[in-house]
């Protein structure tokens, strides 16, 4: 097709449909809309290298990239009003007609809010908030020992008075590693000097202007004057919450595509459809959005992976599995590997620690 | 024949491998956790699918024409 495709968001997901379409020679006009002020940006890096001060350019793409590409990168506009119907949407505040519109728009943070001090991570503002704020006599807290927490709470280590990790769930990233492997993960953070509450809920904060203390389900109160809050992420989209759509990332709206953290995504290999919030699905999403766009249609079935960059251990994850019979562990406490089979013995699910071709090995087994 | 000039970003890198199943002459996976090059200039064709295949995006590659 020729026309206008307006592209909803402008992260990861959004950028890339906008860059793999002109890739694909796609040379109609391609509006790529973010409600941040930033161009597109690499979000991992915000709660790694960003929060260490260690990078300062996260951009996804060189300065001047995106006119080169002659994508109009509109920054700072919502997408709102979307009709379907007469292909029509607002972007910002301008009225725009399109003929092929893509829901990239992501996920916004689960809040807990209260005094001054508490922090949610999903932006580059958030990020630089955050790093502003965590000074050597910063007392810190962390609700949630997910990525956001775990990674958070590793990059602040050592930079603040001390770090607290809280969390309900019997080990950190449970639902993920199970409770033998995230068993692992909190002895090695309590061994580098975090201290991990686990089986504990947040109730609430003290403090007036600014918190004070974190009040625990149990009754305690942590001292805290700065707080992060990882609690997981909801999608957001002009048209609600998750965008369910086919495996080529077409929803049941003709015209419509989703790619991203927004996209509840057919998975043929898994047998439904499955939201991932992970860089490489959305990263294979877009490409498949964008050869959906342009007429010539490729699904996109991946084995879900990701990374994550804490207390001194790369952890690679491959595979979606709710549940499995058997966890194998092999390695020592500095790298390691974790392979979770179902009652045949069959592959489900791996972690790597610290082993990178094991990590890339396990995945092509998982692919097969 | 054509060549390639190849890089690597490192700060996109995540250590997904998938560029040395395409190109294992060209890419390895470093005990760190990142790839490396074992080469910055080859014939290999393989190369561009590493390329198309990093789902980081991290992998540049220019076709050098040949003389």
């Amino acid at each position: 097709m020729n026309g206008t495709v307006l592209v909803a968001g402008a992260g990861l997901a959004g950028s890339r449909t906008a860059e793999t379409l002109r890739a694909r020679g796609f040379a109609g006009r391609i509006v790529l809309a973010g409600d941040e002020p930033h161009a597109p940006y690499e979000r991992p890096a915000l709660s790694k290298e960003l929060l260490a001060g260690t990078r300062t350019d996260v951009a996804l793409r060189p300065a001047g990239f995106w006119g080169a590409q002659d994508v109009e990168l509109v920054l700072g506009a919502s997408v709102t009003d979307v009709d379907v119907v007469r292909r029509r949407a607002t972007v910002g505040n301008r009225e725009l007609a399109w003929d092929a519109l893509v829901l990239a728009t992501g996920a916004q943070p689960r809040r807990l809010d209260g005094p001054r001090g508490i922090h949610h991570l999903r932006t580059l503002a958030d990020a630089q908030a955050l790093a502003a704020e965590a000074g050597e006599s910063a007392h810190l807290v962390v609700v949630g020992a997910g990525f956001i927490g775990s990674e958070v709470a590793s990059t602040l280590l050592g930079r603040v008075a001390s770090v607290t990790i809280v969390d309900p769930a019997p080990a950190p990233l449970v639902n993920v590693l199970g409770p033998d492997v995230g068993g692992m993960l909190a002895a090695r953070y309590r061994s580098h000097g975090a201290d991990v509450l686990l089986g504990v809920g947040v109730e609430g904060f003290d403090g007036a202007e600014r918190v004070t203390h974190v009040r625990l389900s149990n009754g305690e109160r942590l001292r805290a004057d700065l707080v992060v809050v990882g609690i997981g992420a909801l999608p957001v989209s002009p048209l609600g919450g998750a965008v369910e759509t086919d495996e080529y990332g077409r929803t049941s709206i003709p015209g419509v595509y989703a790619c991203g953290d927004v996209a509840a995504w057919h998975r043929p290999s898994l047998g439904g459809r499955v939201r991932v919030e992970h860089w490489t699905s959305a990263a294979g999403q877009a490409r498949a959005v964008a050869a959906a766009i342009a007429g010539e249609p490729e699904p996109f079935d991946d084995v879900p992976y990701f990374w994550s960059d804490q207390f001194g251990l790369r952890l690679q994850h491959v595979g979606h599995a709710a549940e499995w019979h058997a966890v194998v562990l092999e390695g020592g406490d500095d790298a390691f590997t974790a392979r979770y089979v179902d009652r045949e013995g069959r592959l489900v699910a791996a972690l790597a620690a610290n082993r990178s071709s094991d990590a890339a090995r396990f995945r092509r087994e998982l692919a097969a | 024949m054509s060549r390639f000039t190849v890089h690597i970003d490192q700060s996109l890198c995540s250590g997904f491998g998938s560029c040395v199943s395409e190109a294992p002459d060209v890419f390895r996976l470093d005990p760190g956790g990142t790839a490396s090059l074992l080469v910055t200039v080859t014939d290999d064709p393989g190369v561009r699918d590493a390329a198309d295949a990093c789902p980081m995006g991290a992998i540049t590659v220019i076709e050098v024409a040949a003389a």
